[in-house]
């Protein structure tokens, strides 16, 4: 298992480093650029930007300068002033070993649009504000999805049944473009108990984060659903049944908890899309989170910020769908690597 | 920006004991008919496939006819069911047309029209994102599956890099390079009929192909896990002991017992297909105007959704009743065609 | 249970308490004034003087760092009592006296207040002739790189040359830097060498990138000089707190060290907050009692008009920009004056403004927007630029399809635009103007802002819009790249000798009437005889305020909140 686990690893910085790689030639194909506008650049500034920010030589050398900044760590005495080319997100005070030196790690470059700031600022400011919001959204995701599933799944095919998974898929099927701003009119407007949008206060997250967690918990409820009508029609289920358990015990006690495996296992990848997939909720809600860099990088051709976001992301699925792959091999022993 | 999540495992198929003289997918299909809400999708589906191939003769005005001098009306009965829509001969701004069933967009064209032509893309969409997801995902699930070892290690990392895979970058690059090569009156080039292709779809293509391209690894996934779980199963022991071929052991008795799961996991993210037309509408990358698409029409709606919300509304529901079809009719599906539910209901 | 009924019971009421405690104390607090305001919903690119090219940045900067000269509310140049000037007999030293009491300061987070900048000994610092001469010498400095480098640069004896010395040695471009005609006569004096007598030279000292900054707090944080911990401002207001990332805010205090002048009064408000945000949201926070400025988006117009409270606060402020459709003069049927002519005439500019923006846009027979210094308006030449007309459009297109021998099906034309709801309803409603006048199908290709740019050289038809950088006609006709000077950025491809000719002589006049007569007829071959362009109407700025505002309102979309106060 230890080995497994360490090859996995290993695949995860082999992952990251191809998916970084496509993604730069990609970004690099697509056409415009980030200095571009209305105006027109002169090509004498369209130059001494690009020298400034590393797009000049051909794009393999600035790969291998982009990844180095990162990969590679550094020892700077007290004449190293921090900007936007040269922002660290580890820096680590070593007056242990010499005075006045710092150890300082991890530069993923700067925005070229907003020039002042840097992707490790984004990742430093704006993420924490989108895993809070992800993490309240999970939660409703869940406290829908699973309930609406298990009422589903013992009621199968009656009204029950039904209305559960109705409600899930009104979730799913009616886009945050129209319940946020009808969630924001009915509690903000009209019964003036929530603040229509902004962050920071704990109230501030109610909307958001059900417009966000209501349209996942479809996919929750339906993957229980499943899910537990399949372990119900187990043998050790009908075991336990025929030793004359009620009904309640047998599903509370032993079905529910196998059948949450599954459900457990998409909570990784869900958490992503509810990390990354918030474009639409934060521009409603007015929130200063991380979603609307996925796509404003792309659109405005911030190469850094596009290839912070997207080893952000890779990062984070090809962890969840390890942590996956892991339990998977832990749950069921006839499954080799 | 992935598109879509699957589960990993969501029923796994048993040896199917076919019950004599009844097909597996006669059984499926009787056991489907009492589902009363699957049947109810699947009317849904079969109507709105109608409804998008007779789009001309059941609309009732031009998609693109507008009148700008009407924009924003609506007929009485739409401004009763939203009472904030107060008629302007009440004093308040709507202004009240008969002659829009369920009212006029802010150019002045028949919304109902709009919504009727609009089931071609939504459908498109939603037939196209999946067939493409299948055409690569289940063969490459099926080899990485049943091979295992480093084979099916190596093929799964592809699937990890898919996953992270710029969806909107690609669709941006696509559209920028074919569609600037249509622009450029050049014609007889390939660019340039597969930006003309993309024209006559309302620039639908490269949405179509960009989505479908980076979305079938979670069905890779899911075929791969499934194989996994059955290949080491008495029935296919034994079709090996037969001397069945890997091909064979593949397609003929590994494939079927798990189509269930697949058709299940396929029905159920055509949602997601759907919305991310919307979201690509919401950002302004959607179809090209004056195609109408759904979410086109709900992103362009939702902007005026505190004074016209039957702008919004309408193709929402259209949206709604479509997604609640495919999901019914996928939860339907699963379980006609779980072999263990077979003699049960 | 009954445990945590009366533990929540507590809470409530504490909540509450504190609620209402908490209203009664923001009643007597200070003046905040919330407001979305122009801002939209992306972070604010930058609040450096000499990157700044957006309306939000300018927005904050011009509270921040008020410049030389002062541009009024209704685009007329004052001075703002914070400088006064002379011009020599010549014409070309523009001599500036600078107050010598304006102090730099800075909010200190920790003691909540707006403090003096000091120098080493603990001595105040004030705004000084070196300053303005460090602002507008890096604005030129190629290693900035400054979007409005080139904007600037000719108006400045050797701006031109430092501006382009990117590729010089270090010692050429110090030379050269030190050949740019600013000089500081004391710390309170600085002359300016211009390198020719024109009208407008006066406006650019009203601009963002010609103002005060100080030099060792931008070479000690670099780029990030602008952040609130480290930025130095002199203006009515301070930044207070700026929460980055779209969807965030900034908020600027009350400086009281500015003592105030009577163009730039000390502000009544103590704390102004812009929030970013979606005009929507904007309309429903207004709504909901939390902005008290706020967008009127186009979709909720009719509704706002028809509803009393709404429509008291709603003002339509005439705007700084012209929307306009640029042809390809290069590609078939563009490359024919009679083609571009006949499209032009067959745009109903008045039912695009009337039905499709709403908002109360103008529309434009010229180009120039009618509020510049020296810009032709339509009500003095009625009979120039371009004028819809359905027939004779038809006739012109026909005239043109028989000399060809083409026919309207033989073209494919395109209309571009970056993707945005208000360019696609536009674009589609000329698109059925022109099947319904011309019989011609038109296409509509919309992309990303920065594919956009990239690729609209290449379109046949592209919109586009121009703003004002300063306010003379000048910069429409000049800046705009359509004097062939400029002829790489120019994406019509047109050249017009005639055109250039009647700019290059307006330019160097100086009675705004008869410039005015010039651009007319300038302005007619652009848009009209040769009909490079369709410019389709003005911009306004609508504006939401609460009843409690006490407010200006600007011609010049940039709005000076110094003016403004809340009442109870």
């Amino acid at each position: 298992m230890a080995q497994f686990v360490a090859q996995r690893f290993l695949w995860l910085i082999l992952v990251l480093f191809v998916v970084s790689a496509i993604t730069f030639g990609l970004m690099r194909l697509v056409p415009g650029g980030p200095f571009a506008t209305e105006r027109g650049v002169p090509d004498t500034i369209l130059r001494a930007l690009e020298e400034k920010y590393n797009l000049t030589g051909t794009l393999i050398e600035q790969y291998a300068k982009w990844i180095g900044d990162i990969i590679v760590p550094r020892v700077t005495d007290d004449t190293f002033r921090p900007s936007a080319v040269n922002d660290y997100l580890i820096n680590i005070r070593l007056d242990f070993i010499k005075a006045d030196t710092d150890f300082r790690w991890m530069n993923f470059g700067p925005s070229l649009r907003i020039r002042s700031r840097t992707v490790n600022s984004i990742f430093e400011e704006n993420l924490p504000i989108s895993l809070q919001l992800g993490t309240a959204a999970l939660m409703v995701a869940m406290a829908i999805g699973v309930p609406a599933g298990i009422i589903a799944a013992l009621n199968r095919n009656t009204i029950y049944d039904y209305t559960g998974m109705g409600v899930a898929i009104i979730g799913v099927s009616i886009p945050v473009i129209i319940m946020g701003p009808l969630l924001q009119y009915l509690f903000g407007v009209q019964w003036h108990v929530l603040p229509v949008s902004g962050w920071g206060k704990p109230e501030n997250v109610i909307m958001p984060a059900f417009a966000l967690g209501f349209a996942q918990s479809a996919l929750l409820a339906r993957l229980t659903r499943a899910s537990l009508l399949q372990v119900m029609n187990e043998d050790y289920i009908r075991t336990a049944r025929a030793k004359g358990l009620s009904e309640r015990v047998v599903v509370l006690f032993h079905a529910l908890k196998n059948s949450l495996i599954p459900v457990v296992t998409v909570l990784g990848p869900l958490f992503a899309a509810l990390l990354t997939g918030t474009f639409v909720t934060e521009t409603i809600f007015g929130i200063p989170g991380m979603g609307r860099f996925f796509v404003t990088s792309v659109t405005n051709r911030d190469y850094p910020v596009i290839m912070g976001t997207i080893l952000l992301y890779a990062g984070f699925l090809v962890l969840a769908n390890m942590v996956v792959d892991i339990t998977y091999a832990w749950l069921d022993p006839r499954i080799r690597y | 920006m992935a598109v879509v999540q699957q589960g990993q495992n969501q029923g796994v198929a048993k040896l199917d004991s076919r019950p004599q003289g009844e097909s597996l997918w006669m059984d499926a299909w009787r056991r489907l008919r009492r589902n009363r809400m699957a049947v109810l999708g699947l009317i849904i589906i079969i109507t709105s496939v109608l409804v998008a191939a007779f789009a001309p003769q059941l609309a009732p005005k031009a998609y693109d006819k507008q009148v700008l001098a009407d924009n924003n009306s609506a007929p009485r009965w739409v401004t009763q069911l939203f009472p904030s829509m107060r008629p302007r001969d009440e004093g308040g701004y709507v202004p009240i047309n008969e002659s829009y069933p369920i009212g006029a967009d802010g150019l002045g064209r028949d919304l109902l029209s709009r919504i009727i032509f609009g089931t071609r893309v939504s459908l498109a969409v939603a037939f196209i994102g999946p067939l493409s997801a299948m055409l690569v995902g289940i063969p490459f699930g099926l080899v990485a599956g049943y091979l295992g070892g480093r084979a099916d290690n190596f093929m799964m990392r592809i699937v990890d890099i898919m996953y992270a895979f710029p969806t909107l970058l690609l669709i941006i690059l696509l559209m920028a390079f074919f569609r600037s090569s249509t622009a450029q009156n050049d014609p007889g080039t390939f660019a340039y009929e597969l930006g003309r292709l993309d024209a006559a779809m309302g620039g639908m293509l490269f949405i179509a192909v960009g989505v479908g391209f980076t979305s079938w690894m979670g069905l890779a996934r899911l075929v791969r896990g499934q194989i996994l779980s059955v290949r080491e199963k008495e029935y296919i022991e034994a079709a090996r002991s037969m001397g069945v071929g890997t091909r064979g052991i593949m397609f003929r008795h590994m494939l079927p017992n798990i189509l269930g799961p697949i058709v299940v996991a396929e029905t159920l993210t055509i949602p997601t297909y759907i919305s991310f037309e919307a979201f690509l509408s919401f950002i302004g990358l959607g179809v090209q105007a004056p195609t109408p698409s759904w979410g086109g029409m709900i992103a362009e709606g939702a902007r005026n959704i505190t004074s016209y919300p039957s702008q919004a509304i309408f193709p929402a529901v259209a949206l709604f009743l479509i997604m609640f079809a495919f999901n019914f009719l996928g939860d339907g599906l699963r379980d006609a065609l779980d072999p263990r539910m077979r003699g049960v209901d | 249970m009954q445990k945590f009924t009366r533990l929540t019971a507590l809470l409530l009421l504490v909540v509450f308490t504190l609620a209402i405690v908490g209203g009664v104390v923001a009643q007597d607090g200070p003046k905040i004034l919330v407001t979305g305001r122009q801002m939209g919903p992306s972070d604010i690119p930058t609040l450096d003087p000499s990157l700044a090219e957006d309306v939000p940045s300018v927005q904050i900067i011009s509270e921040l760092f008020p410049s030389l000269l002062h541009l009024h509310e209704e685009t007329v140049l004052v001075e703002n009592g914070l400088a006064s000037y002379s011009v020599s007999e010549d014409g070309l030293v523009y001599t500036f006296s600078i107050q010598p009491n304006i102090s730099w300061v800075r909010y200190n987070a920790e003691s909540g207040a707006v403090e003096q900048v000091t120098d080493d000994s603990g001595a105040p610092l004030y705004v000084t002739a070196q300053d303005f001469a460090y602002g507008m010498l890096r604005t030129l400095d190629p290693a900035t790189a400054a979007p409005y480098q080139l904007v600037w640069a000719p108006w400045v004896q050797g701006g031109v040359e430092y501006a382009r010395s990117g590729e010089a040695t270090a010692e050429e471009q110090q030379a050269l830097r030190d050949a740019v005609a600013i000089s500081v006569v004391d710390d309170w004096t600085l002359e300016v060498t211009v390198p020719r007598i024109a009208a407008p030279t006066p406006l650019l000292y009203s601009r963002w990138f010609a103002i005060a900054q100080m030099q060792s707090v931008v070479e000690e944080f670099g780029d990030f000089w602008i952040d609130p911990e480290n930025i130095v401002t002199y203006g009515p207001f301070a930044l207070k707190e700026w929460v980055r990332g779209d969807g965030g805010s900034l908020t600027m205090i009350k400086n009281p060290f500015w003592a105030g002048t009577p163009e730039i009064p000390a502000p009544a408000l103590d704390e102004v907050q812009f929030r970013f945000l979606d005009e929507g949201v904007q309309l429903t926070e207004f709504e909901a009692g939390n902005l008290q400025v706020a967008e009127a988006p186009a979709a909720s117009i009719d509704r706002i008009n028809s509803d009393a409270t709404l429509s008291a606060a709603l003002h339509v402020a005439p705007g700084t920009c012209t929307y306009y459709y640029g042809f390809n003069t290069l590609v078939a049927p563009f490359d024919d004056a009679r083609a571009r002519r006949a499209f032009s005439m067959a745009i109903d500019r008045q039912a695009i403004v009337d039905n499709v923006t709403r908002e109360g846009q103008i529309p434009a027979a010229l180009f120039a927007l009618p509020s510049l210094v020296a810009a032709p308006t339509s009500e003095q030449f009625p009979d120039l630029g371009v004028q819809t007309d359905p027939e004779a459009a038809r006739a012109l297109w026909e005239e043109y399809l028989a000399d060809v021998g083409a026919t309207g099906d033989s073209f494919q034309i395109s209309i571009y635009h970056n993707d945005s709801a208000l360019h696609a309803s536009v674009a589609q409603a000329v698109q059925q103007m022109w099947a319904e006048n011309l019989g011609v199908n038109a296409q509509i290709t919309t992309a990303d802002f920065a594919t956009y740019l990239d690729q609209r050289g290449n379109y046949p038809v592209y919109r586009a819009a121009w703003c004002f950088d300063y306010p003379d006609a000048h910069n429409f006709y000049y800046d705009v790249p359509f004097h062939s000077d400029l002829i790489e950025e120019n994406d019509t491809h047109w050249v017009n000798e005639e055109f250039d000719a009647l700019i290059d002589q307006a330019f160097l006049l100086t009675d705004p009437a008869e410039r005015a007569a010039i651009y007319a007829e300038a302005d007619n071959i652009l848009v009209n005889t040769d009909a490079a362009i369709a410019p389709i109407y003005y911009y306004v700025t609508n504006d939401l305020t609460a009843s409690n505002v006490i407010r200006t309102y600007s011609n010049i979309t940039t709005e000076y909140y110094e003016k403004w106060d809340l009442t109870d």
